[in-house]
């Protein structure tokens, strides 16, 4: 783990994150009602729920959260972020779980969600578009062929629909981009 | 009615028949959408996931090249365009440290947003702007009583907007209602399916799919009305695996909101894409003409 998530917690790194957002700060109020975990669609796949993500904050133990499939199984659909009493920003709490677990190495014992993130910023950059085909050919390229082999029927059935575009879009103002991406840096917020 | 138009990358790709029946749709109502010119990607739901500042500015270049041509609106007709479009403004609006990195990488770019935008779906601009008497007014052959579920999906109504209920959004509804459809109760409407997921967790996600199409199938649908090119597709495109693995019946067709509602304004088959569906719904349209 690298010295700075060492020196920090890796809670203190999330509140942090959080802190940023409009409402972040929220997540101290939380009551440990659950209603962020019964209004999840995905939450009996988690290691830890929502509400158990705060309860392990709390407890010092974010660390496991981190390493868990957890914030890769949220879909966000931002129905806990709506429902919770004390307003508190879940979804904004998965995005910045999974860049904790990105930026110090954490994640996650299933790391295909990263892998299509990666695949999705890499197609991104590199045209200022998501190509879709080609951001699915850089996920495959991370994951090997079984995966795009069990999509076969689907790229066909795309293929027939008129729906599959192998030449990408790009941008023209390419250039736009790596200006923003340049100020920004990397390992960014 | 003059919008500035944010099509977004699946528009373009794998969702040509919601850009074609949202052009078309417009043209008919007197909508004219102007493109936003050189438009990049919004970052979806995944950019945020590696990096927050550079994903709301790319969003933010958006809102800003919108700005710069005059809009005071932005429409997009992708659910998931929306709300990162409606977050990304939010996000600059209230958050100074945001903000402040957001500007300077847009003054890197040459650009400058002052936060003036409104992003807005299309749907909620036919049924504000348009609304449903001019709708009504407008079809040619109504749908006859066609039995839909609307399902609005997650990112129409929550969280960034407060244009319908979060968990019992209407939107859609209401404008099919308008095209002579026959909407069934869908207790389901605003249920995830799953979005990215269905390519990184296909065990989770699909489920839920199954619970949605299920939901429509119980209550009698002919078809499934969306307003979303990812809800489209995997509402749509893995109904084989459904049946192997859940004994899901028949193929149900999925159909994007614009090409029913285009369907009753009178505009052909091939201007609205209805041939590009997964599973038919002409046999279903027929039936009820």
């Amino acid at each position: 783990m690298a010295a700075e998530a060492a020196a920090r917690s890796l809670g203190d790194l999330l509140l942090e994150e959080l802190e940023r957002i409009p409402d972040g700060k929220k997540i101290k109020l939380c009551i440990q009602c659950g209603t962020c975990s019964g209004s999840c669609p995905t939450a009996h796949a988690m290691d830890y729920t929502p509400r158990a993500v705060i309860a392990a904050l709390r407890a010092g133990k974010l660390e496991r959260v981190v390493a868990s499939d957890t914030a890769w199984l949220c879909a966000s659909c931002y129905n806990c972020t709506v429902h919770c009493p004390a307003g508190i920003q879940f979804t904004d709490m998965m995005y910045a779980l999974k860049r904790l677990g990105i930026k110090y190495g954490l994640a996650a014992k299933d790391d295909r969600g990263q892998k299509l993130i990666g695949a999705f910023v890499e197609d991104v950059d590199a045209t200022g578009r998501n190509s879709e085909v080609w951001m699915m050919i850089r996920y495959f390229m991370r994951t090997g062929p079984g995966a795009a082999l069990r999509d076969a029927a689907f790229a066909m059935n795309m293929w027939k629909n008129r729906r599959l575009k192998l030449r990408p879009e790009r941008l023209k103002a390419q250039e736009q981009l790596k200006a923003m991406r340049d100020a920004l840096g990397e390992g960014g917020k | 009615m003059d919008y500035s138009f944010f099509p977004g990358c699946a528009l373009e790709a794998s969702c040509p028949h919601y850009y074609k029946s949202t052009r078309a749709t417009c043209e008919a109502l007197g909508i004219t959408l102007t493109e936003v010119e050189d438009w990049n990607c919004c970052g979806a739901t995944a950019y945020i996931g590696t990096d927050e500042d550079k994903a709301i500015a790319y969003s933010a270049r958006n809102l800003a090249l919108a700005e710069a041509a005059g809009a005071t609106d932005l429409v997009t007709a992708c659910n998931a365009c929306y709300i990162t479009l409606r977050k990304a403004g939010k996000c600059y609006r209230e958050s100074k440290p945001i903000r402040d990195n957001v500007s300077r990488a847009l003054s890197a770019a040459g650009l400058a947003y002052r936060g003036t935008v409104d992003v807005r779906h299309i749907a909620e601009v036919f049924l504000n702007d348009v609304g449903t008497d001019r709708i009504a007014a407008a079809v040619k052959r109504d749908l006859g009583g066609l039995k839909v579920a609307a399902y609005h999906g997650c990112l129409l109504s929550r969280p960034f907007t407060d244009v319908d209920d979060a968990d019992h959004p209407t939107i859609l509804d209401k404008l099919l209602s308008a095209a002579g459809a026959h909407l069934v109760p869908f207790p389901m409407t605003a249920k995830c399916c799953g979005g990215m997921l269905m390519t990184t967790r296909r065990d989770v996600s699909l489920p839920l799919v199954h619970d949605i199409l299920s939901c429509a199938r119980a209550y009698g649908a002919d078809c499934v009305a969306v307003a979303c090119p990812l809800c489209s597709i995997n509402l749509e495109a893995y109904q084989e695996s459904l049946r192997v693995q859940f004994d899901f019946g028949p193929p149900m067709p999925i159909v994007l909101f614009t090409q029913l509602i285009g369907s009753a304004l009178g505009i052909s088959e091939e201007a609205l894409g209805l041939e590009q569906c997964f599973v038919d719904v002409r046999p279903a349209l027929a039936a009820y003409a």
